[in-house]
């Protein structure tokens, strides 16, 4: 099998295909690491490229992204044996007061696209929730987000909890929404911020060093 | 690209833009575009240090054909399936229970106000009781209409003067206001208006327009049930007083949504509802909804 096919219907945004295909190259004994990134990734870095570029819209990416999970959930149960494993682990969520999640849930679908494993604890989520992830799931990136304004203090919640946790220094934090800038998450003291979805993953991969 | 035939720019007047289109995206499409052409640039409360100043005009756009496809713009910031989680939540309310100012949450939705009027003067707290019995103006409007289908008093006021002023976050959406009309074969058709004081053009205008004509859709399927006929969904028209692009999202506007109108087809840049893709897109919205229902009910157990 091709798998230019599998990666031109992931930038179709053709779920239906994207499962098709992937069953294939499943049943044909394709090497899972090539199904992923030739097939799967592929496409999905064609469309990070176009949404980076502004040659498309956010529905388009996003249409995409479901594209490529819909394959992935195929591939999933197959990792462990084949030794797959993701390039970080990233928790995310809206904080406690606000819930907004369209900008979340896209900033989670791009570190997906990537090769992170997500854990998407959802949005109006409370301090003690985000800490406890981060104790069960030692993830490599914290991010949070927030449109609202009245919830920017909950932010600064979560930071000084973990401070006070003893995590701070064990993950990277990330902040991002529309009511933060960098000037606001230079005051948060966290690692990183991304004026957008597209740039999260990038700005990830800086902190990381990969 | 001109899109009006003559706009007066005067100074210390706001202008006053109009959009016709058949379908959604094209009224809406040709509304930013007449905005971002004659708009007048204002300040505004939201501005950040160092950015541009806001387009901002008062609009009046008319969409002949609200559920002639494609009726779908890409320009909007979500994923389809956000468009009919926002669809449910102005047509059935979904997320009216998240009304709890008293825990930093909304103090209205849409659809609670027009489904649920209750007037107070404190919107500090969901628990504080009106004076007065809840009203139900979208069932007045369903029910006033199906009486006088001929009637100009069908509306529901969203604005609560005793409250709204005080709160951070007051509603954009001020009313809305139906009539029916009988077309050349005696068919009722019930048309719509919005009015808005104020609207995020770019990024808030199309998701409204596509979950205000869903609304319009469900009361027209209401009306007709009580009258016993069909009733045709009409033309929709929504006028907004500060219809605006903020000055922070002009980079974005000119590199993102110009360069789309101007290298890619009108067809390329919108969605058929009933693409099979779009289908499931908003199939997978409900699947969300229905996901985010059975957690909340497990959080609150």
């Amino acid at each position: 099998m091709d798998l230019s096919e599998l990666s031109e219907a992931v930038i179709k945004g053709d779920s239906n295909l994207v499962t098709k295909l992937t069953t294939q190259a499943i049943e044909e004994k394709m090497d899972l690491n090539e199904i992923i990134n030739n097939g799967l990734i592929a496409g999905m870095n064609v469309i990070g490229e176009r949404f980076k570029n502004n040659e498309i819209f956010i529905p388009e990416v996003m249409i995409s992204a479901h594209a490529m999970h819909a394959g992935m959930e195929l591939l999933k149960p197959l990792f462990k044996a084949s030794g797959i494993e993701p390039i970080g682990t990233v928790v995310i969520a809206t904080v406690k007061g606000d819930v907004h999640d369209i900008g979340k849930n896209l900033v989670a679908m791009m570190f997906e696209s990537a090769g992170f494993k997500v854990i998407d604890l959802g949005i109006d989520v409370d301090t003690l929730k985000i800490i406890s992830a981060v104790k069960t799931h030692n993830p490599n990136i914290l991010a949070l987000s927030t449109l609202l304004t009245t919830t920017l203090d909950n932010m600064k919640n979560i930071v000084e909890s973990l401070k006070t946790e003893g995590l701070r220094d064990q993950v990277l934090i990330m902040v991002g929404g529309a009511a933060v800038n960098e000037t606001y998450a230079d005051e948060l003291g966290v690692d990183g911020y991304a004026k957008d979805a597209s740039l999260a993953v990038d700005k990830a991969k800086e902190l990381l060093g990969i | 690209m001109v899109l009006t035939e003559e706009v007066n720019i005067v100074k210390g007047y706001i202008p006053v833009l109009r959009s016709q289109g058949k379908t959604l995206p094209e009224a809406w499409e040709k509304s930013v575009l007449m905005l971002w052409e004659h708009g007048v640039e204002v300040k505004t409360e939201y501005d950040k240090p160092g950015e541009p100043l806001s387009k901002d005009c008062t609009m009046i756009m008319e969409v002949s054909e609200p559920f002639t496809e494609p009726r779908i713009h890409l320009a909007f910031p979500g994923g389809i399936e956000d468009l009919e989680k926002y669809r449910q939540e102005v047509v059935s309310g979904v997320h009216d229970h998240w009304i709890k100012p008293e825990e930093g949450k909304w103090t209205y939705t849409y659809h609670a106000r027009m489904s649920n009027y209750k007037v107070v003067n404190d919107l500090s707290s969901s628990e504080i009781e009106s004076p007065f019995p809840p009203v139900d103006q979208l069932e007045y409007i369903v029910e006033k209409l199906s009486k006088s289908y001929y009637s100009r008093r069908a509306q529901a006021v969203i604005w609560m003067p005793t409250a709204d002023p005080a709160t951070d976050d007051c509603p954009c959406l001020q009313r809305v206001w139906c009539r029916i009309i009988k077309n050349e074969s005696e068919q009722p058709v019930l048309n719509m208006n919005t009015h808005w004081r104020s609207r995020d053009a770019y990024k808030a205008a199309f998701m409204n327009i596509y979950a205000f004509t869903e609304l319009q859709r469900e009361l027209a399927q209401r009306i007709g049930e009580r009258l016993g006929d069909d009733v045709k969904v009409g033309r929709y028209v929504d006028i907004t007083d500060s219809y605006h692009i903020y000055g922070a999202y002009f980079e974005e506007f000119s590199e993102r949504f110009l360069k789309n109108v101007q290298t890619r087809s009108f067809e390329e840049r919108t969605w058929r509802t009933d693409d099979p893709r779009v289908q499931a897109a908003l199939e997978y919205g409900k699947q969300l909804l229905n996901q985010e229902r059975a957690r909340e009910q497990e959080e609150n157990k």
